[in-house]
Formats: C-alpha cells, structure tokens, sequence
C-alpha cells in the first residue's frame, strides 16, 4: 500500500474514523494496527528489519536509561557507597559515560549496518569488482541486489537519532515498547519520513487527541494539496524529464538545462506533495508534524537552500554528523594545526570544511549506492564552501559596482543563481550514472540551442498544448503561494477563514482539478514518489 | 465537532460526491459521432414515452446499420426500437432487457444471432462499454458489470486487463475517461446525449456502396455450436420465459468466413428446434427474395442505406406475419403518444431520399435502387 495506491483511499478514512471512535487511552494501539497493516500490506518478511531496528534501538534506550539511573543513584549515594574506593566522581561519570557510548555505538553500528548491508553491498561489490578488473580479475564478486525494506533510510535514521537522544539527555527512553514501535513506524512518516525527533512527535503519537473539526479541515487541505502536486504536476513534469535523462544521448544543449530545473522542480513537487500528505493526515489526527520544506525555490544561496530543503535529514545530519564531527576531539587538533599553517582566518575554516565535506558526502550516499549520488554530495559541499570562501569578494565587488545587496533585484538574482546551481546538482541526482551526468553537463554548455523554445522540441514530450497551459497556471499558483508564505502568510488559515461559498468553490475546484487532471486509473499508473525508493 | 460543523461537513461531502458523480456521467466512452448514434438510442430509452414500444431489435453493428425501425411503423404501425450496440457482448442481453422493461412494456424481442459468433463473443473492453457506460446508476448495471467481467474471465481470460482499478473503471468510467479533458477532448454529446430523429435508425451517410459485387453469405452447410453458445442462448430463453417475452431470431445478411456462416446455420437450427421462429439469410431463397444484393453493403458486413431499407422492408413482413400468428401485432397509427414515431418517419423519408440522391451522383454505375 502507498498513498497512491486505492487501498488507501480506503484504508485513511477507516483509520481516522476508527481513532476518533476507540477510547482515548488505547488510541495509540489503533494507530500502531493502522501502521502495521500499511507496512504489512508491502511486505511481511522485510518487517522483520524494522523489528529488528526498532528493538535493538529501544533496547538500547532501556540500556541508556538504567545507566543514567544507575550513574545519577550512585552520585546521589556517593558518600555511602563502599565500593567506589580509590574513584573520583568525575572518572566515574566518564567510566559511565563510556558504558552508555558503548550502547550508542553498538546500536548505531548494527542499525546503520543494516542499512549499509542492504544498500550499499551491490555498489560495493560492483565498484570493487571495477577495480579488480583493472588488476585483471572479473567479476570475482557476486552481483548483489537487496531488497529494500520500505522507509528503512527514514526509520533507521530517526532510531538512531533517537538512541543519541536518549545517551545526550533530550529526551526520555520509552518504556512501553508498543509505543515505541508506533514512533518507528508511524505510517504517515514511514514511506518518505520526515525524519521526526522523539521529543517533538512520539508523545503526540501516544496520547490520545479529539477530533478538531477546524484542524481536521485544514489537514485534509494539505492532503488535497499534496495530491494536486503529485498526481497532476510531478507526472507531468516527469513526462519532460524521464525522456531528457533516460535518452540523454538524444538531447543536447539547453534542453539538457531545461530538463535538469525542470527535474529539480519535479522532485520537489514530489517529495514536498508526499510531506503535505502526510503532514495533512497526522493533522487529522491531532499530531503536528515537523515541516521539511520551507520552500526552497527562495533561497537565496546554496547553503540556504539545504535549511530550506529536507529540513529533517538537514537538520539530523547537522546535530549527529556535522557538530560531532567538527566538535570532535581529532578536529580540534586539526585546527589547531591548520590555524598554525594557514593563519586564523583561514585555518579556522578547514576543519569546518572537512566536516562539511564528510557530511554533504554522507547526504549524497543516503540517497543512493551510487557514484553520482557521492557527486551530488560533494557538487553541494564545494559550492557552499566556495560561497562562504568567496563571500568577502562578492561583497566588494558588488560594492564596487555599486550594486544594493539589500535590492530586491539582488535578491531575486541570488535566488535565480541559487536555482542555477540547485538544478546543476539535479544533473547528479536524476542522470543514469555518473558518467551520463558529465555527459549531460558538458553538452548543456557546448551546445547552444536556444530553437528549442520555438521549434516545438519542448511539445515533443507527449503533452498536449492543454498539459503545459495547466503545468503553467498551477506552477504561478504555487509561485504566488510561496511568495505568499515567505511574506509570512498562512494559506490554509487565510483559505479557512473565507466566507463559505469561496471557501467551498476553492475547495471544490481543487477537487475538480485533481478528478479530472490527476494521472491515476488505468493506464496511469503514477509513479511512486521519488524519495520512497531511498 | 459541533453540530453545525456536522452539517457543514455533510452538506461538503455532498457536494463532492455529486460533483464527482456529475463527473461520472459526463467522462464516459468518447461520443464521436459512431458511439453517439449509441447514446441516441439509449436517450431514448430513457426518454421515449413509458410503454410505447411494441419490442426491441437487439445485436451488433449488423443491427445498428440495417434495422431501420420506421418500416415496421410504416407499414404495421408496430414500435420495434433497436436496441443494438457495437459488437454487443451476448451474456449482457438479460441486463440490457432488464433495463428496457424498467421503461418500456415491450412483449418481444428481435435478436440477431451474430452477437453469437466467437469473434463477437470475445469481447473487449469498449464493447462492454457500450453498454454500461450508457446505462443509468443502477443495481442491474452493476450486476450486468460484474457478470460480463466474470463471464469473459471464465471464456477469455486475458481480454480484459485484470487490474483492480481498470475493474473498477467499469463502475465509475470517470476513473477510465478522467484525463480527456486534456487528451482527446469532449464532445458536446457527451455533456447531452444526442436525440435520435428517427428513432434509433443510424443516421449518419451510408451511402458508400461496394467497389464490387459483394459475395453475400448465403451458405447452407451446419457448422458446429460450442457448450457456450449454447450456454448463452439457454440462459436467454430462460429470462425472456420468465418475463413472458417472445422471441424472433434473424441472421443478419453479410458476408463472413463459410466457417462462421456455418455456425450461424447451426444456431439456426437450434434456436429453431428449440421452437423459436427464426430468419435466417444464409438461406439463398431467402436472399434472393428479398432483394438484397452485393451493392446494398457498404462494406462486407453492413447494409448501407439503402440495404438497410430493403432488408427492414422484408424483415417487418417476415416480424408481422410471425408476431400476428401469435398475437402480438398491434397497430399503433393514429394513436394518442406516438406522434414522435410519425414525425420521425418523415424525417426517415427525407434522409433517406437525400441519401439516394446522393448515391446517384456517387456510384450512377452500381445505384439502381429500383432493382
């Protein structure tokens, strides 16, 4: 079962009307069911890896919780205890410290190899028989392809953010391991995340919530929303994509441009219509989920647009991979080192750097077993870093040519530049391989085609004059959306708060737009959404 | 949840669903101009008076181009409407009688024996179509949807895309035809069903005529009769004894492999030893005597206009001397509700002179109606 899928479309009012309907106190068991007939229902035997994450995580969260107790007992009790002769406080805390980092670790490391296992053993095995062949050895490894539990980069993440969040205090270790497998396998979450903190959802998740009509009324706008984006813009857009990036040979020049911000704008439509989605169904039910968009189109920097785009993965790369790693003992040494060869200014930055580095390259292979994914990381830390490196020359320059950086046509050009480099990188993320990436990039700046805006190449892509007309009107809708929210508005409320025939006709029309423009029914089979298959 | 949001969100999900059922009734299969000669004579189904019609003339496009139900009111003043569809699948005969004795008190029925044949029996998506996607929300089309999709599982698995939402599409075409306001686009018909003139008779130009004399298919070798056509035929008889229907059968004049016609012949025999007068024009005394020739086709299988005339002429004698043998014949002229049958007469004999004449001017070579 997917969103996409009819099931569904069952399955969701079934669901919130069964969770309004049971008693308060055992809503949380309705909801774990409801998670597990979704995750059931696309397969029975890979549940057993989400088991297996979600016991050992909460098992290590029970572990770190003992430890705490057991550290905060004897603190308390020090001057009783008889067997901590010869020991300070501080060495104990730190021989405790250690205990609880060796449960960290031992969770992180079985969870995340897992995950490694499953998705990275074919890349590895294929990348290593590369080399070997080099050496004159084929094929000495076996092709491996595993299967992917659904959503295990999403839970396996949000588990071990969980454990670390248990070891550094912010948050209590579950007890009841029911309700921790709820907080697992939320089924709203477990397709595509967000990757959701335990502090922030899974007590929303274990009380029980009453229905809230007006709440309840703007979660299914979200969700209608979502549905727009994906069925009738993200397939349409694909229809553009899919060809220029599957058949790239075909193309060339600036239809490779157009593809790439064209698959930028798609993937996002996609992954943030799927977000609204299930962010409208939580809504439904009484639980706030964390945003992982804040329409990233409006960043006005590369940098900007990671704390815009998937802010859930941003953000649990920055406080579990960046901070430790830049925080670290081997890192500071490093700087101070750096500091001592490059001079402060520029010392200071490396080991920032590197950090950076290690954990773009880190976002990169989340997504993929895949040479271009590792590029894709790294396209986004060298141009961040390059930015912050280049920034004092920007400023002068811009001063020098008397150009306001506090212009809106500033503004707008950065945002113009940020969406330039953003679809650059999509080369990486939507090409067949790494080389059919470069190959992309080097005919869409050797080849200058601009005919291909009048000569109908653009209509070739099987849609009709109709398609793109709507594919235009829905885009500017979404622009004035943005532009709406970025000044601070609040669309749903401001729609909600209309008299009710307008509120109803917009509702009603949206509707009418996905009835009649959605691509679902036979022969329109909707791709599943992109960020699924990572 | 109050109760005025209650009510709001009811009066909502109303509002939705009726949108979305509109939606159902519009995005069916297309109505270009051959499926909307289908839809005119369903609208008239649903639109003609209650109990004004005498019987129906059910089968395939044979049908659909050579009944022309205005001979038999023109010369017996009975109300026999066609009822036909493109490739009409056999097993959806019940449903679609079901459904006209719901409007109409017919007491017989005129079945064309063609619907039989394998090709036709193997059926196919637009074919169901046809049928159901011109019926209104009912348990009977659900039923009749259900069944076809099961038979045609059974017989011919494969034929029809077995996934869950195509399945579905059957109920709510909306799920099939959604997409057309961007792809094909919509006809003014089907936003309003077409009204037929002439009272089902197919009004669009048959006025081509074969290059060649057509060898017409009249063959009296017996082929053989599979257990489901034999099925389908018992299965019929059944329903129409129960609803105490008469029964004419007629093997449509056209041209088909000697293998089919043989068939035919078989069910011929067998739907006349179960008792049921039947027509059949394989019967070459029967061909010849109604005058119907190679020129008279506008392609191998159906009559043009001016076949359809000859054959409907012969088929409403043939109709009238069997029916008044049992009692069924009644003369309507003259009497009070069918007045539309009147005017659509003269609007039958002003096509049908306006078709003639261009036939003339087209083929002076092979016209000679008079013959």
């Amino acid at each position: 079962m997917s969103f996409l899928s009819l099931q569904f479309l069952f399955f969701l009012p079934v669901t919130c009307f069964l969770y309004f309907l049971v008693p308060k106190k055992i809503r949380w068991i309705l909801l774990l069911g409801a998670s597990g007939v979704f995750y059931l229902s696309n397969s029975v035997p890979l549940a057993l890896f989400l088991l297996i994450t979600a016991f050992s995580t909460f098992q290590t969260g029970k572990n770190l919780e003992k430890i705490r107790e057991e550290t905060e007992e004897s603190l308390k009790n020090w001057g009783d205890s008889k067997l901590r002769a010869g020991e300070t406080k501080k060495e104990y805390r730190a021989k405790q410290d250690r205990k609880k980092r060796r449960q960290v670790l031992l969770a992180a490391l079985l969870n995340i190899g897992i995950l490694c296992v499953l998705k990275y053993t074919g890349f590895l095995f294929s990348s290593l028989n590369q080399a070997l062949a080099v050496l004159g050895f084929s094929d000495l490894l076996p092709g491996v392809n595993f299967l992917l539990p659904l959503g295990i980069s999403f839970y396996t993440l949000q588990s071990v953010g969980y454990v670390i969040d248990v070891y550094r205090g912010r948050c209590r270790a579950d007890t009841n391991f029911g309700k921790y497998l709820l907080f697992v396998s939320f089924f709203p979450q477990i397709i595509q995340g967000p990757i959701s903190r335990h502090s922030q959802l899974a007590h929303q998740l274990y009380e029980g919530h009453d229905f809230c009509y007006p709440r309840a009324a703007l979660g299914a706008q979200l969700i209608l929303w979502g549905y727009i984006k994906k069925l009738v813009l993200t397939e349409r857009f694909s229809m553009i994509t899919e060809p220029i990036f599957q058949e790239y040979l075909n193309y060339s020049g600036l239809t490779m441009l157009v593809g790439a911000a064209l698959y930028g704008f798609q993937v996002y439509l996609d992954f943030s219509g799927g977000m609204d989605i299930a962010r409208g169904i939580s809504e439904i039910l009484g639980i706030s989920m964390t945003e992982n968009f804040a329409r990233p189109y409006f960043a006005r920097s590369l940098a900007e647009f990671w704390r815009r785009w998937h802010i859930t993965l941003g953000a649990w790369m920055r406080d579990y991979v960046f901070y430790p790693l830049s925080l670290s003992a081997p890192f500071s040494r490093l700087g101070k080192r750096t500091r001592k060869w490059f001079g402060t200014q520029t010392g200071k930055m490396i080991p920032t750097f590197l950090a950076m580095f290690l954990t773009f390259l880190l976002v990169g292979v989340w997504h993929g077993a895949e040479w271009r994914y590792v590029a894709y990381g790294l396209w986004n830390a060298v141009i961040i870093s390059s930015s912050i490196l280049l920034e004092p020359f920007y400023k002068s320059a811009a001063k020098k040519l008397g150009i306001s950086t506090e212009g809106a046509g500033w503004k707008l050009f950065q945002m113009i530049r940020t969406f330039f480099l953003v679809s650059l990188g999509r080369f990486f993320s939507g090409a067949l391989s790494l080389r059919s990436a470069l190959t992309m990039m080097k005919s869409a700046f050797t080849v200058w085609n601009p005919e291909i805006f009048t000569d109908g190449t653009l209509l070739g892509f099987g849609l009709g004059r109709k398609d793109y007309l709507l594919m235009a009107f829905l885009t500017l809708f979404l622009l004035g959306v943005g532009v709406y929210q970025e000044r601070g508005g609040k669309v749903r409320e401001t729609v909600a708060g209309w008299k009710l025939p307008l509120r109803w006709g917009c509702y009603l029309g949206a509707i009418l737009i996905l009835a009649l423009f959605g691509y679902y029914g036979p022969g329109y089979s909707a791709a599943e959404f992109v960020y699924q298959q990572f | 949840m109050t109760k005025r949001q209650l009510l709001r969100c009811l009066g909502f999900l109303l509002l939705t669903a009726g949108m979305i059922w509109g939606l159902n009734a519009v995005m069916r299969i297309p109505k270009d101009e051959d499926t909307a000669q289908t839809s005119a004579r369903f609208r008239g189904l649903y639109t003609e008076e209650e109990d004004t019609w005498d019987g129906v003339f059910l089968g395939t496009s044979l049908v659909s181009r050579g009944w022309v139900s205005l001979s038999a009111w023109d010369k017996y003043g009975m109300t026999v409407y066609p009822m036909s569809t493109d490739g009409q699948p056999f097993v959806l005969t019940n449903y679609l009688l079901e459904e006209i004795l719901d409007n109409q008190d017919i007491s017989f029925v005129v079945m064309d024996l063609h619907g039989l044949r394998e090709g036709v029996l193997k059926t196919n998506g637009s074919r169901i179509r046809y049928i159901t996607d011109h019926m209104k929300w009912s348990a009977n089309r659900t039923a009749a949807i259900t069944r076809v999709l099961e038979w045609t599982d059974q017989y011919y698995p494969g034929r029809i895309d077995d996934s869950r939402i195509n399945r579905l599409s059957y109920y709510f075409p909306l799920l099939q035809f959604h997409s057309r306001l961007t792809k094909e686009g919509l006809y003014l018909e089907d936003l309003i069903w077409p009204e037929s003139r002439m009272k089902g008779v197919y009004d669009l130009e048959r006025m081509e005529v074969m290059d060649e004399e057509t060898r017409i298919g009249s063959y009296t070798e017996t082929g053989t009769l599979t257990e489901v056509q034999k099925e389908l035929l018992e299965e019929f008889f059944a329903y129409t004894e129960e609803k105490g229907l008469e029964v004419v059968f007629v093997k449509m004049p056209c041209d088909l492999d000697e293998e089919v016609l043989g068939v035919m012949n078989a069910l011929a025999e067998y739907v006349e030893e179960r008792g049921y007068p039947v027509l059949n024009f394989n019967d070459p005394e029967i061909l010849e005597e109604s005058g119907i020739r190679g020129t008279d086709f506008m392609d191998s299988k159906h009559l043009n206009a001016v076949g359809a005339r000859k054959f409907s002429d012969y088929f409403s004698d043939y109709l009238y001397e069997t029916l008044s043998e049992t009692g069924k014949r009644t003369d309507h002229r003259g009497e009070e509700g069918y007045e539309s049958w009147e005017e659509a007469s003269e609007n039958y004999e002003v096509y049908y002179e306006e078709t003639v004449e261009k036939m003339r001017e087209t083929y002076p070579e092979f016209f000679d109606p008079g013959s």
